[in-house]
């Protein structure tokens, strides 16, 4: 578990995080509303060499980015079903060749291939601009 | 009159003013009221208010049933996008009525998303570079969307030969011949086309229906090129 003490911090723990990405890695982003899944995603696609501003899918359901490897980036706020997400084509993207950033993957949980990387952001409970990262593989 | 106010969608009132052509809408939903276009060379300032007074009186509303404000946040025409999102501000936060930003590469490729599945909707800038964006539709829905940024024309025309998508947008200063028979993608509109206000009304509207509305203090022109790390 690490603290953020600033948003370039967390920025800074994405660039980080995109050291230990390989090929056809998921990670899947857990955070309340404005905990900060965009801006650690800014800091990953920056360390896998994105050119492009990174900003939240908001009404198209995926980004696409390329960088030394393919980038996939989901927001899954505003899918209300499983069929919904199943619909669009999602599930392909888990199993193709680049790397999946997921926001509010808990609306899609069961679709999700088990083998990822968890990073959940909380919000510290003193401070209104810290954070609580825990980065987790899974399994 | 009295049956239009017991309907339950939004009216609502979009801007256009991106582009040299300035445009206004209103919709209730997605049905289309009343719009109206003009050539504002570099007039927006004069014109914006006017015709959304004009169109106002051609429907025979007032300003204050308006429900919502959707404006195209660009990229585009530095001094247009100004006049636009200031006006759109104005009118939200005397009205108070929410405001919605879109992005003109969607209001472009809008007209076109049951159409053609795999669309580049593109915007030329003042540097001669273009604005690209790749967006992949299913069923109408918008699912996937790629390539924001700004390239070269040269390296625009060997990206297309590898996408292969069906073009869209303000085709201002493309060879369309060129696209056409040496790229093989194929334009949607020959006379070349532009942001209508009616798809800013609609693309509100879908933001709506989400509760996806934009702050008002915050709302700004969209530049691609600001990465928001350099700040
Ligand atoms: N320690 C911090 N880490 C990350 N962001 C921070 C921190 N402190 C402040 N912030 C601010 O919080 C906001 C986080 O926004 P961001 O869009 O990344 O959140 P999000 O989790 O993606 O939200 P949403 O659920 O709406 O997608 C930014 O405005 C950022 O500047
Ligand atoms: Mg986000």
């Amino acid at each position: 578990m690490v603290i953020s003490r600033s948003s370039r911090e967390t920025y800074r723990l994405g660039i980080e995080i995109s050291k230990i990405l390989k090929i056809k890695d998921i990670v899947s982003i857990y955070g309340e509303l404005g905990t900060g899944k965009t801006r650690i995603i800014q800091g990953i696609c920056r360390g896998l060499g994105v050119k492009e501003r990174v900003t939240s899918p908001s009404f198209a359901l995926i980004n696409e980015y390329s960088g030394k490897l393919k980038v996939y980036h989901f927001d899954f706020f505003r899918v209300n079903s499983l069929s919904e997400a199943m619909e669009l084509g999602c599930i392909d993207y888990f199993y193709d060749d680049g790397i999946c950033l997921i926001e509010w993957p808990e609306k899609i949980e069961k679709l999700l291939p088990e083998k990822r990387i968890n990073v959940i952001i909380q919000y510290h409970k003193e401070r209104k601009n810290w954070r609580r990262i825990e980065i987790i593989r899974n399994p | 009159m009295e049956k239009d106010r017991n309907n339950k969608e939004p009216l609502i009132l979009g801007l256009e003013t991106s582009y040299r052509i300035c445009g206004v809408s209103l919709t209730r939903g997605e049905k289309l009221i009343a719009e109206l276009n003009i050539d504002a060379y570099r007039s927006h300032t004069e014109k914006l208010l006017n015709l959304i007074i004009d169109l106002l009186r051609y429907a025979e509303m007032e300003l204050k049933m308006v429900d919502l404000i959707a404006v195209s946040i660009g990229p585009g025409s530095y001094t247009g996008l100004r006049v636009g999102l200031s006006t759109a501000k104005g009118l939200a936060f005397s009205l108070n009525r929410p405001i919605v930003g879109v992005r003109t590469h969607l209001v472009l490729a809008y007209p076109f998303r049951n159409y053609a599945r795999w669309l580049c909707s593109v915007i030329p800038s003042k540097s001669g570079e273009i604005y690209r964006v790749y967006f992949e539709f299913r069923n109408g829905k918008c699912k996937k969307q790629e390539g924001m940024g700004a390239i070269k024309l040269e390296e625009f025309y060997s990206e297309l030969k590898k996408k292969k998508p069906a073009i869209c947008g303000i085709v201002d200063g493309l060879d369309l011949n060129y696209l056409e028979n040496f790229v093989g993608c194929q334009f949607l509109s020959k006379k070349g086309s532009f942001p209508e206000s009616y798809y800013v009304s609609v693309l509100g509207y879908e933001k709506y229906l989400a509760g996806d509305f934009s702050d008002i203090i915050t709302l700004e022109p969209f530049y691609i090129k600001d990465f928001p790390d350099r700040k």
